[in-house]
């Protein structure tokens, strides 16, 4: 049901029905743990954080900030830490836990997803390519699984017939990730920022370069340490490459905020009206658009670029939908939804030990240690093969990055950025930290072809 | 026996390199490329090639009119290489040589007259030599052909522009375009047939300017050595110049007796070879009729070339890289088809709709473009309407003005797009971000763009929304759609003639 055709009756009912269940869990029976956690509320020492360590705030000295040297404690330690719960991430995860080895999975917002759900870039934009007047799909393993998978469920996603770009929703992806996640037993930290890579004190003896050892987060129980054998940095940003001292370029590109809008499907308009251009596309709930946004280029890690840019969108999007509103016919469309996270497109890209440049992709070139094969948006190229050292940064090991932040010219990270091709890279990441791990070598020494072998199992297509 | 297994031989070469072209890879054989990705076949014509034009133009090459109307625009060392010259030098001596030795529509006369040979015709090719007592005299077509065509030659120099040609009835552009199967080559191949069958003499004797032109040659090698036995008779006080001393062939080959060379010279009436006063005065005539018959010819030319022009003017043709201007283009072209069969994505393609341009070749873009890494059309060209251009200069040709459709661009709508931006081989194309469409709009930089028309062929366009459309509909359907290039999309660029006289 949707809200639009919510009855008083039912407004009512549901209203009265929260409401009662609030009162008696106000006024009744608090449960063991939640009465526990009144008490160590009210019992906080003073000058401790939630975690009961000391708060040590910064200082101002000599007019400049200060951040004192203090002990951060360790929440967990884990095989694999994969930082970004984008399409990536989460494929890196899933790929990394399925290969038998222990998975921590870090995300800043609440759900799963990135881009492709609090971004509401539900388009799949550029799984397949045309070849010798074929259509294939190129991306396959989890990506795959997860559209399959989302084919199953209501709504889940649209336009998967004849390998065209297809569509899913928001809503019901966040989900899939959820239950995909849960059953790969991987350990989740929501609503934690990354902060800070953790280095060891000893460079490796072999390369000579630094390692990295894990991430501080910024939680609200404060900064908090992960510790881990293989860090994959799929934050999209290259938040940890780039505060582990790896060397990496940074790109200004279009910033855009996507929407969504309701009840299009009962849309009268008369005879002679001009379609309102600013519609958007069918996403699988009927009567309801994603309307995609482009923007100027501005640098996505800027924070005050982000919020201008934030409000500037968001006060278009309300004149976009009120034009919409006024044309005759379109009066029951609704703003349904402005994305929660703003559309970065491509900010930090890794320098890679191997860079992807659009006219070796054109032409075909092959790498022996490729991890996966990319698509083009329509048709208009052919596949091009992703190799695992443009997943790795030059100057740190164990670390490695995926999705839209691995190592290519400009031209070739705008094709790279696109949701399939993440899932790609992400699958090859999480297979080659795994086999890392079990190996007891830098992701650096990694047998490729082990790696390869764990992809194919997990059906993922290397041409 | 041995002239005609030559000509069979070159024939057969000319064949050949069809098959070659058909079998290699689409007929494109890009300037660069790697050793190792050459065929033999490609090996081999870029051995015969030294000149950096192939094979098959190499045989072109060496008919002497294509030679001689070309002289003025031909760079200098394909001058010097151009194997028609070796050709014109054997015609000076060897009568009708290039007829004899290499032309396959002689082949085809020969096997005419064949199958003619009862017949009151003479039976060997060399009716054409002394000794023919029953060679047939028609009006000299081809002649009129070539002398008009080569007096325009200086003239067209000076006006810096062709006046009259008549290339495309060189039997190697006949040829090509019948086996080329353009269109009319069926048309075109029967009648020649069916001339040859009916009178073997006609086409070659008296139409063929190819042929003409190597009479006028052969002509004047005569009348420079009749002028010169005079100048010795006057000098040396000899007595007159006798009939022997007329015929000796600058082979040197035969001989014959005095009286029967009367005979049969008195039955001939070429231009130049007559010794008689009589014969002279008729020749004469001959030549004022036919200069008469050559302007009324020019005029009508003319009239139908500025027709011409204004049907190209009216109706533009996208025309290949490297090609001369446009009036200039469409009388040197000999519609030989090279082009069109060379080009790897069949972006050449002949004109089709207009009679007086048809066959000449135009560039049909979306969903093919012109390669970057190619640039056969304009090596292969063998009367240089397409001036060869190396790779590099290639790209610097301005094809065709890409304009922006904002109507029909996906980003006008807010969606995602930047494939023309990304196929862009010149990089040519930038998105601007507009405030006030609130969209990025791309945009072309005329000094970059070549019009290549890559980015027109890849745009996956736009809905054209030219009727109102329920939404329930609506909803059902992606746009999107893998993008594929349905009819009720519409490109969001489109190309547009860089300049209509160039």
């Amino acid at each position: 049901m949707k809200l639009s055709e919510l009855s008083r009756r039912n407004w009512l009912k549901t209203v009265g029905l929260g409401l009662g269940a609030t009162a008696v869990n106000l006024a009744g029976i608090p449960t063991q743990r939640a009465q526990a956690d009144f008490v160590y509320r009210e019992n906080m020492t003073t000058g401790t954080l939630h975690d009961g360590t000391e708060a040590v705030p910064c200082r101002l000295e000599d007019d400049k900030v200060i951040r004192p040297a203090k002990e951060i404690p360790q929440i967990s330690e884990t095989d694999v830490l994969v930082v970004g719960g984008g399409p990536a991430g989460c494929v890196a995860a899933i790929a990394a836990a399925r290969a038998g080895v222990r998975v921590t999975l870090v995300e800043r917002y609440g759900h799963f997803g990135g881009l492709a759900t609090g971004g509401l870039v539900v388009h799949i934009l550029g799984h397949w390519t045309m070849e010798n007047g074929e259509k294939i799909q190129v991306c396959q393993g989890i990506g795959e699984e997860m559209m399959k998978r989302l084919e199953s469920l209501p709504n889940g996603i649209i336009n998967r017939e004849n390998k065209r770009n297809p569509t899913l929703d928001a809503e019901v992806y966040k989900y899939l990730l959820v239950e995909m996640i849960t059953e790969a037993n991987i350990d989740v930290f929501l609503h934690s920022w990354a902060l800070d890579a953790i280095m060891d004190d000893e460079p490796d003896p072999e390369t000579g370069h630094p390692v990295i050892r894990g991430v501080v987060f910024q939680t609200k129980t404060g900064p908090q340490a992960i510790l881990a054998k293989q860090v994959i940095d799929t934050t999209g940003d290259g938040d940890i490459f780039a505060t582990s001292g790896a060397a990496y370029t940074q790109r200004m590109y279009t910033i855009g905020l996507p929407c969504r809008l309701g009840n299009l499907d009962q849309v009268t308009p008369p005879e002679g009206t001009e379609r309102p251009r600013f519609l958007g596309d069918p996403t699988p709930v009927p009567g309801v658009n994603w309307v995609n946004m482009g923007g100027p280029d501005a640098d996505g890690c800027d924070v005050r670029t982000l919020s201008q840019l934030e409000l500037q969108h968001r006060k278009r999007i309300w004149k976009q939908f009120l034009d919409i509103h006024a044309t005759p016919g379109y009066e029951k469309v609704f703003l349904m939804e402005t994305a929660p996270q703003i559309g970065v497109r491509i900010t930090r890209v890794i320098e890679g030990v191997e860079t992807l440049t659009l006219d070796d992709a054109k032409a075909g070139k092959k790498y022996d240690d490729c991890i996966g094969i990319g698509g083009a948006w329509g048709g208009d190229h052919i596949g091009w093969q992703i190799p695992y050292r443009a997943l790795l940064p030059k100057n740190v090991e164990n670390l490695i990055t995926a999705g839209r932040s691995i190592s290519g010219e400009p031209r070739m990270s705008d094709v790279i950025r696109v949701i399939p091709n993440c899932w790609v890279s992400g699958h090859g990441a999480g297979c080659a930290a795994a086999v890392a791990v079990q190996n007891h070598c830098i992701a650096r020494n990694v047998p490729i072809e082990t790696v390869q072998r764990l992809l194919l199992e997990q059906k993922a297509w290397l041409g | 026996m041995i002239r005609q297994s030559v000509r069979v031989l070159l024939f057969s070469l000319f064949l050949f390199f069809l098959l070659i072209e058909m079998l290699n890879e689409k007929g494109c054989v890009p300037a660069v490329q790697n050793a190792d990705d050459r065929t033999p076949f490609v090996s081999i014509i870029s051995v015969l090639n030294p000149v950096g034009i192939s094979g098959l133009c190499s045989l072109y090459a060496t008919s002497p009119l294509l030679f001689f109307t070309n002289l003025g625009r031909l760079p200098v060392w394909e001058k010097i290489l151009f194997p028609g010259v070796v050709v014109i030098v054997f015609c000076l001596f060897y009568k009708r040589f290039f007829c004899r030795w290499i032309c396959p529509v002689g082949l085809l006369q020969d096997a005419g007259r064949w199958l003619r040979r009862k017949g009151n015709h003479c039976s060997c090719l060399k009716c054409l030599d002394k000794k023919c007592p029953q060679k047939k005299q028609f009006p000299f077509i081809g002649r009129t052909f070539a002398i008009v065509s080569l007096a325009a030659l200086p003239v067209s120099g000076l006006l810096g522009m062709v006046l009259w040609s008549c290339f495309w009835l060189d039997p190697l552009a006949l040829g090509s375009m019948v086996f080329r199967g353009l269109p009319g080559a069926g048309t075109v191949a029967a009648v020649l047939i069916l001339l040859l069958i009916i009178s073997p003499y006609f086409w070659c004797f008296s139409c063929c300017p190819t042929g003409a032109v190597q009479d006028i040659f052969y002509g004047m090698n005569r009348f420079l050595k009749r002028r010169f036995e005079k100048v010795k008779n006057n000098l040396g006080d000899q007595k007159r110049l006798t009939e022997s001393s007329f015929d000796v062939d600058s082979t040197g080959r035969e001989t014959t007796s005095p009286n029967k060379l009367m005979d049969h010279r008195s039955d001939r009436k070429t231009v130049y070879e007559t010794g008689t006063k009589e014969n002279r005065t008729r020749t004469r005539r001959r030549f004022f009729l036919g200069a008469g018959i050559g302007g009324l010819i020019v005029f009508t030319g003319e009239y139908l070339f500025h027709r011409n022009v204004e049907a190209g003017r009216n109706r533009v043709y996208f025309r290949p890289p490297g090609t001369v201007s446009e009036d200039d283009f469409l009388l040197r072209c000999i519609r030989c088809g090279h082009c069109v069969s060379r080009c790897p994505t069949q972006l050449i393609r002949p004109v089709r709709d207009s009679v007086l341009l048809f066959n000449t070749p135009q560039l049909i873009y979306d969903p093919a473009f012109c390669r970057d890494d190619c640039n056969i059309c304009t090596e292969v060209c063998p009367v240089h309407v397409l001036r060869p251009l190396s790779l590099s200069r290639k790209k610097q040709v301005k094809l065709a003005r890409v304009g922006v459709d904002l109507k029909h661009c996906r980003l006008y709508y807010q969606r995602e797009c930047s494939i023309c931006r990304r196929e862009c081989p010149e990089e040519a194309i930038k998105f601007v971000w507009s405030e006030d469409e609130y969209a990025n709009i791309p945009t072309v930089d005329p000094d970059l763009c070549n019009g290549c028309g890559r980015c027109v062929s890849f745009c996956p366009g736009e809905r054209e929304d030219s009727e109102v459309l329920k939404m329930q509909r609506l909803n059902r359907r992606n746009f999107m759609d893998g993008f594929d290039s349905a009819d009720h999309y519409r490109k969001g660029l489109f190309l547009e003639p860089f300049d209509k006289s160039r």
